[in-house]
């Protein structure tokens, strides 16, 4: 098709203070002078502690340093590490295709959230440490109780994020991609994933924290190697200074990690969180 | 000539009814609607609000199915034989409808994506048409940076991109400032003369179906065909308007005549009987 020239023109690049407005400002770093206030304060507390009360309640600050950096130098105790952090990523990585799947096929077939539906209730229903004893009974393998007790902890929220995420689409945006007649699989690509990129980024944010204490609580209570059996072992032989090194690396892990989720937020294309307009 | 006529007939409606359920019982969009529209011809369909100009957008684009009666656009069923119509079709709403995490360039290429355009020329036939639009140098620039006209056009060049035969658009200009939408509407209209499309132009202004339309055709509510006014161009617009404004007054008449005598006693019986006969 040929049309001659340009056809029509725009206010040239004055409308850049109409962009200028529309990009939403992002709040820089601050430091939490008030928080760092506490935790010393907490510090100073506990180093008066270690003072009175023997090494195995409060263990003096240099030697809980002293673990900690022995911890992080020991091959054994980093495979350790890794054996966790590897346990967290791949449990929730895999419930998260799980559940949002099945929460993209609730979104887009009402007889697929029917069947779901009184499932994911019961799941609801049954506290988190029976299926840790359920678990146990049922299967023989480490990863797969650790696998089993994470999907069932965080399988719901994932299902949730995406659910609600797909039917919060725009009407609007669904009529327009699909009255270029797109096949599904292009619908998938082209709206649907991407519309969920924000949902699923918190769910990601939500079941981290979450997935990390059930994998820990599963090697705690029935796990042969990983930080929670090292937890165990710690607390086997009054080792305060060696449970308190291994909380600490816990604690960065999930620091880091949501970090690392954030700092993919902002990556995200600046309209990504308009997705849900009103239908 | 019939309505099924394909040689020349690029949409047409049979006999098309659309009722759509609601709480209150079933609400009719369209009652029997039959017309055509001949390959290469700028339609408008007028009328007002809730008249179901945009079910017949909705249902030429394949997003709804008739009640009763039948469509074809180009020779097929828009909404069964969804992929024979792919890249042939192509639409403008009322809101630009564009992804908001995607740049101007990308929303333009969407259709080329789904049509599976080959990458080489997917950015380029994009940035072209945008170019025509006159949004060079915002390629890049994300919707929400953009004013409402610029979006508009960016939705304008997606519509155009893939050079679907027939073009639909609803309401496509109606809430830019008037300005920027005479001006675009103008484009617009030349841009589908030069390239021979089929234009169904959905609208409430008279001024806008008069200056744009080959033809003319006014729906009443509730999605009743009240007149058809041919060959436009040419002909005296002051006599055009009025007449289009006695068919769009008459028929609100008649509709507050039929609400009356429902809300009459006995009436809704009265009505009742003439169903059942």
């Amino acid at each position: 098709m040929s049309v001659g020239g340009p056809i029509a023109t725009v206010t040239g690049r004055g409308s850049s203070t109409a962009i200028d407005s529309a990009v939403p400002a992002r709040a820089g770093a601050t430091i939490n002078i008030e928080g760092i206030g506490v935790l010393l304060g907490l510090a100073v507390i506990w180093q008066i502690a270690s003072h009175y009360f023997p090494p195995f309640l409060f263990p003096p600050l240099r030697t809980i340093a002293a673990t900690l950096v022995s911890t992080l130098r020991d091959p054994a105790s980093l495979s350790t590490i890794g054996f966790t952090f590897v346990r967290i990523v791949i449990s929730l990585g895999m419930t998260f295709i799980l559940g949002s799947a099945l929460g993209i096929a609730a979104a887009l077939h009402s007889r697929t959230a029917r069947a779901l539906e009184p499932l994911i209730q019961l799941k609801q229903g049954v506290p988190g440490v029976c299926w840790i004893i359920f678990s146990i009974l049922w299967f023989k393998g480490m990863e797969t109780r650790i696998g089993f007790i994470v999907a069932i902890g965080t399988l719901p929220s994932f299902y949730y994020q995406a659910h609600d995420a797909v039917r919060g689409i725009s009407l609007d945006l669904w009529q327009m991609v699909r009255a270029w007649r797109p096949t599904r699989w292009q619908m998938l690509v082209k709206l649907i994933l991407p519309a969920l990129r924000p949902a699923l980024l918190t769910a990601w944010r939500i079941n981290l924290g979450g997935g990390t204490r059930m994998v820990i609580m599963a090697e705690l209570l029935a796990g042969v190697s990983g930080i929670g059996y090292q937890l165990r072992a710690a607390e086997e032989q009054f080792r305060m200074d060696a449970a308190i090194a291994w909380t600490v690396i816990l604690v960065a892990f999930v620091l880091i990690s949501d970090a690392i989720l954030k700092w993919v937020e902002r990556r995200l294309p600046i309209g990504a969180l308009a997705t849900q307009l009103t239908t | 000539m019939t309505l099924l006529d394909q040689d020349s007939n690029s949409i047409a409606f049979v006999d098309v009814s659309k009722t759509f359920p609601t709480a209150r019982g079933a609400v009719t969009a369209l009652e029997r609607l039959s017309f055509s529209i001949r390959r290469g011809e700028y339609a408008c369909i007028l009328g007002q609000s809730g008249c179901g100009k945009s079910t017949t957008a909705n249902l030429i684009l394949g997003l709804e199915r008739p009640t009763s009666g039948f469509i074809t656009v180009a020779g097929a069923d828009p909404a069964r034989e969804f992929a024979r119509l792919r890249g042939r079709l192509g639409s403008v709403f009322q809101s630009d409808r564009l992804l908001p995490w995607r740049t101007a360039i990308a929303n333009v290429r969407l259709p080329l994506e789904i049509l599976k355009i080959p990458e080489s020329s997917l950015t380029r036939r994009a940035a072209q048409w945008l170019k025509r639009l006159g949004l060079e140098g915002f390629e890049d620039s994300y919707p929400q940076q953009l004013s409402g006209g610029m979006r508009q056009r960016v939705a304008l060049a997606r519509a155009l991109v893939p050079e679907p035969e027939i073009l639909v658009l609803d309401e496509a200009f109606a809430h830019l400032d008037e300005v920027t939408s005479e001006r675009l509407r103008i484009d617009f209209h030349r841009l589908s003369k030069e390239t021979g499309k089929t234009v169904v132009h959905i609208t409430h202004s008279i001024e806008e179906a008069l200056m744009l339309g080959d033809r003319i055709f006014v729906l009443g509510k509730p999605g009743k065909l009240l007149a058809v006014i041919d060959d436009v161009v040419g002909k005296d617009r002051a006599e055009l308007r009025s007449d289009i404004l006695s068919h769009l007054q008459g028929a609100a008449r008649h509709a507050r005549k039929e609400r009356s005598s429902i809300d009459r006693p006995g009436g809704r019986a009265a009505i009742g009987e003439e169903w059942a006969t």
